[in-house]
């Protein structure tokens, strides 16, 4: 019997079974619990209130919200749309900013990496929170409309936000979607064809160039550009970020590209010198050493510690109810809870809405990842 | 890209003969960092033109003509910085409204807290001692903290300020410790349910905001509790910080735990020692003394994310400055209060970076 207890696998076996059963033992113990206190609180678990009416306004929304008529789902998709818009355009001012400071760092210039030392520490370690605080401050001082600066006459920075220039379509989107169906067909198309790549590139590039030419002739009155103009009280026509949306954007960018830019440093460090001294000993010129050879090498090494960084971003869009701009979080966990009362399904969707997100952008890395990989190894 | 810290210059170009302080040497460091191509130049002159326009104002309003000492808010002078509020709440800032006859005690915590630093520097006391005052640590903070044992009990709405800050932070450190080294083996064991539970508990916390996790603890944990049962607020924030601080951690340790040589663990193996005998005297020695550096930057981001139990209503540093300006008399300056914790973020997180990257350092020169 005894041996029998000090068999490998049985052993193995009977541990991992023991702590399975701990853990599912917990996770009963809660929904039980649960499910007693939802029915002595008279509430039915379920996602029915996802069609029911939301009856909360959302402060700014990139789609159609009616806080009249809106159901709780329309919400979510709202607060989803908020926290991919803000993800997509936050990634890519941390990339920006971080490959900016690491290459003023890295320079021969004291003055420029001086100042690109002093930035980077006083943002890395100064926390999110008190950053956002720092650029809410900061919008609180922006001119009123009237004086609002004026950025080329186009667009506008004003406490009411960024009024931008926008592409207004007057007519149905279908012409558009079959273009594109077109041009994304006829890619394909050559990509199965045409064998030879340099070949397939000039093609492609042709029919593009013919198909954009003929979508402005066809479409020019369709497609128009408007421009911000001050009526009465407030920016008309365009497309006004409001500032809670860009001082968000601001503070998270500027906190992750302080991390950024020391990953890209430390990459490009930590290739080796004697590279850069051989490519230049061979008689090439430094900038094409730097991107033929040194990029290449420390972009197989930025990439995964960058990809953390990204999805930090990504979460940190959740900070943004702290200045009112809602996204997931603020929308789905945060006002829709405290009406409907429907807590788990609630924190539920977000979790599961987050995690979906943070696949999406770790799959996308990961391809990138391994593109970028170093060949033959 | 064209002025990296690549010079391609032989090296005896690069360093100047002269070894004594002389004009011809500044002049030629001048020339080297700040004049060296047309385009270095323009950038050198235009930051000394930013610098030049924006730091005499910034200081002007931060120090030169900003009040210091005065009784309210009519001695303010109106276009610069006003420090009175500051001086006033440093207290409250410190202690928060911790009973004031009972300060030494926020005091001592302070010195017991800080004491692991140097603990972490020192390589003579044995790595067991260390380990176990860490693990002590929040025994004692919460009995100096909270109450208990022979000290009166302070309620959870008597601390905040930056006795709050350190308390949750120290405390979420030390406890997480442990939770992510059980973490890390689990990520690594043999036994695939385990590690499945363990990865995919690493996994499902690094994709969501740790203020989703707040939330929860504040408006959801009841939920699944025993009816009539409610938890310390405290507990709850101490109970997220930690399992989602263990995550991070756990990734780091497990790091380490890759970098120690497999032949250590084969030899271990061979030599009779069980997988837990083996972890604990060949492997976890090495692997906790190569990840301190990072455990201690870790340490600075959880320091930084405290400021988050904020937004459930704790007055920590952050919230407690924003409190004492949303104060009807000091009601409008908006900047002070950011600037001031701003500040205070920024000494101790660098000093501690500082610290982390000595040790580093170290480390790195006794491995080779």
């Amino acid at each position: 019997m005894q041996s029998f207890f000090y068999n490998r696998k049985v052993r193995d076996a009977l541990i991992q079974l023991i702590f399975l059963a701990c853990v599912c033992y917990g996770a009963m113990y809660l929904v039980m619990n649960a499910a007693t206190n939802m029915s002595n609180a008279g509430l039915t678990s379920g996602f029915d209130f996802l069609f029911q009416r939301a009856g909360y306004d959302i402060s700014y929304s990139l789609v159609h919200y009616d806080p009249k008529t809106s159901t709780h789902l329309m919400a979510w998709v709202a607060g989803m749309v908020n926290t991919l818009a803000f993800a997509v355009v936050a990634i890519l001012f941390t990339t920006v900013l971080s490959l900016l400071l690491a290459v003023m760092r890295l320079s021969h210039n004291f003055l420029l990496s001086s100042v690109s030392l002093c930035v980077v520490e006083y943002m890395r370690n100064v926390p999110i929170l008190v950053h956002i605080t720092v650029w809410y401050v900061f919008s609180l001082t922006l001119p009123s409309v009237r004086q609002a600066f004026n950025l080329g006459d186009v667009s506008y920075l004003s406490n009411r936000g960024l009024s931008l220039p926008s592409v207004v379509w007057n007519y149905s989107l279908w012409p558009s979607i079959v273009l594109i169906v077109l041009w994304l067909g006829l890619c394909f198309l050559m990509q199965k064809k045409v064998p030879s790549k340099g070949r397939r590139r000039l093609l492609m590039l042709f029919t593009t160039v013919i198909l954009i030419l003929s979508a402005s002739l066809m479409f020019s009155p369709v497609v128009s550009i408007s421009v911000p103009q001050l009526v009465g009280f407030n920016f008309k026509y365009g497309w006004t970020l409001p500032p809670e949306f860009i001082m968000l954007i601001v503070a998270v960018s500027t906190y992750s590209a302080s991390h950024g830019s020391e990953v890209i440093r430390g990459s490009i460090l930590a290739v080796s010198k004697g590279q850069m001294e051989a490519g230049l000993a061979l008689g090439v010129k430094r900038n094409i050493v730097m991107n033929r050879v040194i990029i290449p090498q420390a972009l197989h090494s930025i990439i995964p510690p960058m990809t953390s960084i990204y999805i930090n971003v990504l979460k940190a869009a959740a900070l943004g109810s702290v200045v009112g701009f809602m996204d997931i979080m603020g929308t789905m966990g945060g006002s829709s809870l405290n009406i409907t009362g429907q807590a788990i399904e609630c924190i539920l969707i977000v979790m599961v809405s987050y995690g979906f997100l943070n696949l999406i952008l770790a799959a996308v890395m990961g391809r990138f990842n391994n593109a970028m990989q170093l060949k033959g190894r | 890209m064209n002025d990296l810290n690549f010079t391609g210059k032989p090296i005896e170009a690069r360093e100047p003969a002269a070894s004594q302080l002389s004009i011809n040497r500044v002049v030629e460091w001048v020339k080297r960092n700040l004049f060296n191509s047309w385009f270095d130049s323009i950038i050198t002159l235009l930051i000394i033109l930013l610098l030049g326009t924006v730091l005499p104002k910034a200081l002007d309003w931060l120090f030169f003509s900003a009040t210091f000492s005065g009784a309210g808010r009519a001695d303010c002078s109106p276009d610069a910085a006003c420090w009175i509020p500051i001086r006033q709440y440093i207290d409250y800032y410190i202690y928060g409204p911790f009973p004031e006859s009972e300060q030494w005690r926020v005091n001592s915590a302070f010195a017991v807290g800080l004491f692991a630093f140097p603990l972490l520097f020192t390589q003579r006391i044995p790595q067991k001692i260390v380990i176990g005052y860490i693990l002590f640590l929040p025994v004692l903070l919460w009995v100096l903290l909270k109450g208990g044992f022979i000290f009166e009990d302070i309620s959870t709405s008597a601390l905040g300020g930056l006795t709050l800050t350190f308390f949750l932070g120290i405390i979420a450190m030390c406890l997480s410790l442990p939770v992510s080294i059980l973490l890390a083996l689990g990520r690594q064991t043999k036994l695939p349910i385990l590690r499945w539970i363990c990865v995919g508990y690493i996994e499902l916390v690094r994709c969501i905001p740790v203020i989703t996790f707040l939330f929860m603890a504040s408006l959801v944990l009841q939920l699944f509790l025993p009816g009539g049962v409610s938890i310390d607020v405290l507990f709850r924030v101490l109970f997220v910080l930690i399992f989602v601080s263990a995550v991070y951690k756990a990734e780091i340790i497990r790091g380490a735990i890759q970098a120690v040589p497999k032949g250590q663990i084969e030899a271990s193996y061979a030599m009779g020692c069980g997988y837990w005998k083996t972890m604990a005297y060949v492997v976890m020695p090495q692997a906790l003394r190569n990840s301190v550096p990072a455990l201690i930057s870790n340490f600075i981001g959880l320091f930084k994310e405290t400021t988050l139990v904020m937004i459930l209503g704790l007055l920590e540093v952050m919230g407690a400055v924003k409190a004492t300006f949303n104060n009807a008399e000091w009601l409008g300056l908006h900047a002070e209060g950011p600037i001031v914790v701003s500040a205070f973020f920024f000494v101790a997180c660098f000093s501690i970076a500082q610290y982390g990257a000595y040790l580093e350092r170290r480390i790195r020169r006794t491995k080779h």
